[in-house]
């Protein structure tokens, strides 16, 4: 290898980016070279100096307040729903509805042993209520047909 | 003082800003504001541009957050959307291989000028004057080698990271930065002999 195929193996090594048998065989050649160890010395006191604060900026207080301004939603603006719902929306509303139905049923078998009139009354308003909650966030969707239905192809 | 995330509370912190949470983008932006925009800085040689840039950065890293698919590959995925905003913008300006350092522009020395309170005024102008032929070295540079020699050297990224962020091989990377090493001393050699 010539000096300057070392140098650049040196400057990697400044770097951190050298294996352990690599490392070895740079300190062998540095052993026998006085030209790279000057290289070595020049090039350890500049990566330093560079990585010190003195290289540092502070970006200005304000900065955040106006990339803010332009990111926050507007009032009333409907938010955009997470990337995963988005991607299958039919997921979306079936968890939706899976939720629901789990609640129904945590409460059915919560009040099992004391069911009573009134709570007959509300289990029948829950029948009664729309599978899919009036949000326009799920109308939005425009899931058409039954969400629960797997053997339907996605979307 | 920003908080340093875990990768396991990077990943989180990240699935949340994806799911739209303004407080956890603002905290990836605390986390994530001081590097992005000194990386800037350095390219684009401009204080001014970089907090453009870096504004511009986030808003768009803010857009396409969803699209992100793996959460654990953000800070690269960040690196190199400040970057691409750097080199758009180059383009736009037709400042492509030189970047000037703008005559106008009262950033980074000014910043600096109290930040170094043990030198006397003699070393401090030195220590100023280094810093500025260290900035002409790497306006000098192509960007090709200002990239690597930034992201390796000033923010001590590994050499693995840095393919992720440009793009290139190994090979490229470390040969591009032992070049932009070559400059840099080459600049400090030119000041420093004339000074002699």
């Amino acid at each position: 290898m010539t000096c300057r195929e070392w140098r650049i193996q040196i400057s990697s090594d400044l770097d951190g980016a050298l294996s352990e048998r690599e490392r070895r065989e740079v300190r062998l050649h540095l052993d026998d070279c006085e030209s790279c160890r000057g290289f070595v010395r020049q090039q350890q006191r500049l990566t330093s100096w560079l990585a010190s604060d003195e290289f540092q900026l502070e970006p200005p207080q304000r900065l955040w307040a106006e990339i803010e301004a332009r990111i926050a939603p507007a009032p009333g603006r409907v938010l955009r729903p997470p990337q995963w719902i988005a991607a299958r929306p039919r997921a979306g509303l079936a968890a939706a509805a899976c939720l629901l139905l789990a609640i129904i049923s945590g409460s059915l078998f919560w009040n099992s042993g004391r069911i009573d009139a009134e709570a007959q009354r509300d289990i029948a308003a829950y029948e009664m209520m729309p599978q899919v909650p009036e949000n326009p966030f799920f109308e939005s969707l425009a899931v058409e047909g039954n969400p629960f239905d797997d053997t339907r192809s996605p979307q | 003082m920003p908080k340093e995330f875990n990768p396991q509370q990077l990943r989180k912190v990240v699935e949340r800003a994806q799911g739209g949470s303004i407080e956890d983008f603002q905290r990836l932006y605390e986390s994530f504001a001081k590097p992005i925009f000194n990386f800037i800085w350095r390219l684009s040689g401009s204080s001014q541009e970089a907090e453009d840039l870096t504004q511009e950065t986030f808003v768009k890293v803010h857009s396409e957050l969803p699209r992100l698919c793996d959460p654990a590959q953000f800070k690269y995925w960040l690196y190199r959307i400040a970057r691409n905003e750097v080199y758009q913008k180059l383009r736009r300006e037709q400042r492509t291989a030189m970047v000037s350092i703008d005559d106008e522009d009262t950033g980074y020395y000014e910043f600096l000028e109290d930040e170094t309170p043990g030198l006397n005024p003699e070393q401090a102008v030195l220590s100023g004057e280094l810093r500025s032929v260290v900035q002409r070295a790497l306006d000098a540079m192509t960007p090709k080698y200002r990239d690597v020699f930034v992201l390796a050297v000033f923010h001590r990224f590994s050499y693995e990271d840095i393919t992720r962020i440009v793009g290139r091989s190994l090979l490229s990377v470390k040969t591009d930065i032992y070049r932009a090493r070559l400059i840099v001393k080459d600049h400090l050699n030119e000041y420093l002999q004339r000074k002699s």
